[in-house]
């Protein structure tokens, strides 16, 4: 074999190893959410003391495969639900959940809130969010985002 | 130069290729999702009113009559604007008789906050202004002097509360 073909085929045999590593392999961990899109209706504070979303329940489903042994999913508001200068402090919304690793809470703009935890496999919570209302929010229509991370340590 | 291509020399590359190939996976194991959150809060007002103010009979002589009161004004006011109470009442009769008493011989003190003394009127009368949104409670004395000039009777009439929101 001639020098040259021999380098070729070192150099093939390098970039097949090279590409098994840098194959992107699928994300063991996903999230999936039943609606990306939560709303609170006006309602009168005495009436309705507590609003729950229009969208109740959320579905949160946690996929946790491959070499993963547990998971943590947090949620974390960017800001306090805003009408121009006026605000909602973002606690003001809790959720309930219902299925097994799943967890109730509030919502928090400075640190991130555990809405559950548990090990490998698949994981289905059905979250309900709710507004506590007060006569004291000034008229308008106020809008945050909120995030949630699911990671696998 | 020529190269002899044998199986000594695919051992290196073959445990090369192989080595790297059986590495574990570099995965990633992070996933992010975002939601919006939407709130509607509307202008409103609500109002907690007295059933009833009952004044007793007593003697002219005892002067003024005192009839302590709470109210509740809660309102959601647009920024910049300003909730009003106002209340209105037709002159008290006595049913068939005929006979009545002037709305104007009522009237109320108050030191809460937002609230404002007056005197009753068959028209539209400020009881109370807030700029902001909330609650507010007031604490009323309502006063009506008996004259030696009232007729005997049980008179009555109804007070009108009206609390605008812009």
């Amino acid at each position: 074999m001639k020098r040259s073909t021999f380098v070729i085929y070192i150099v093939s045999l390098l970039a097949f190893s090279l590409a098994a590593v840098t194959k992107a392999p699928a994300n063991p961990v996903s999230l999936q959410l039943s609606t990306t899109t939560i709303t609170f209706p006006d309602s009168n504070p005495d009436q309705v003391p507590i609003i729950p979303a229009a969208q109740n329940p959320v579905t949160v489903t946690v996929r946790a495969e491959g070499t993963t042994t547990s998971w943590i999913l947090e949620v974390i508001a960017t800001d306090d639900l805003r009408s121009g200068a006026d605000t909602i402090p973002i606690d003001a919304i809790s959720w309930t959940a219902n299925g097994a690793y799943f967890q109730s809470g509030d919502l928090s703009k400075s640190s991130m809130q555990a809405v559950g935890a548990g090990p490998k496999g698949n994981f289905t919570g059905v979250l309900s969010f709710q507004l506590a209302n007060s006569w004291f929010y000034d008229p308008g229509i106020y809008t945050t985002t909120i995030t949630y991370t699911l990671v696998a340590p | 130069m020529n190269y002899r291509l044998t199986a000594r020399h695919l051992i290196v590359p073959s445990l090369f290729a192989a080595f790297w190939s059986a590495a574990p996976a570099v995965a990633s194991s992070l996933d992010t999702q975002s939601s919006s959150l939407t709130v509607s809060v509307l202008a409103r007002g609500e109002l907690v009113v007295p059933a009833s103010i009952d004044f007793p009979d007593a003697s002219p002589t005892a002067g003024a009559q005192t009839v302590p009161v709470s109210i509740v004004a809660k309102a959601r006011i647009a920024k910049g604007g300003t909730a009003t109470l106002t209340v209105s009442a037709a002159d008290l009769s006595d049913g068939g008789a005929g006979d009545s008493i002037t709305a104007s011989r009522f009237s109320w003190t108050t030191s809460s906050a937002g609230y404002q003394a007056g005197t009753l009127s068959n028209s539209a009368v400020t009881m109370g202004q807030w700029g902001n949104s909330g609650v507010q409670n007031g604490s009323l004395n309502w006063i009506f002097t008996p004259q030696w000039t009232d007729n005997v009777g049980s008179y009555s009439t109804t007070i009108n509360y009206t609390l605008s929101t812009p």
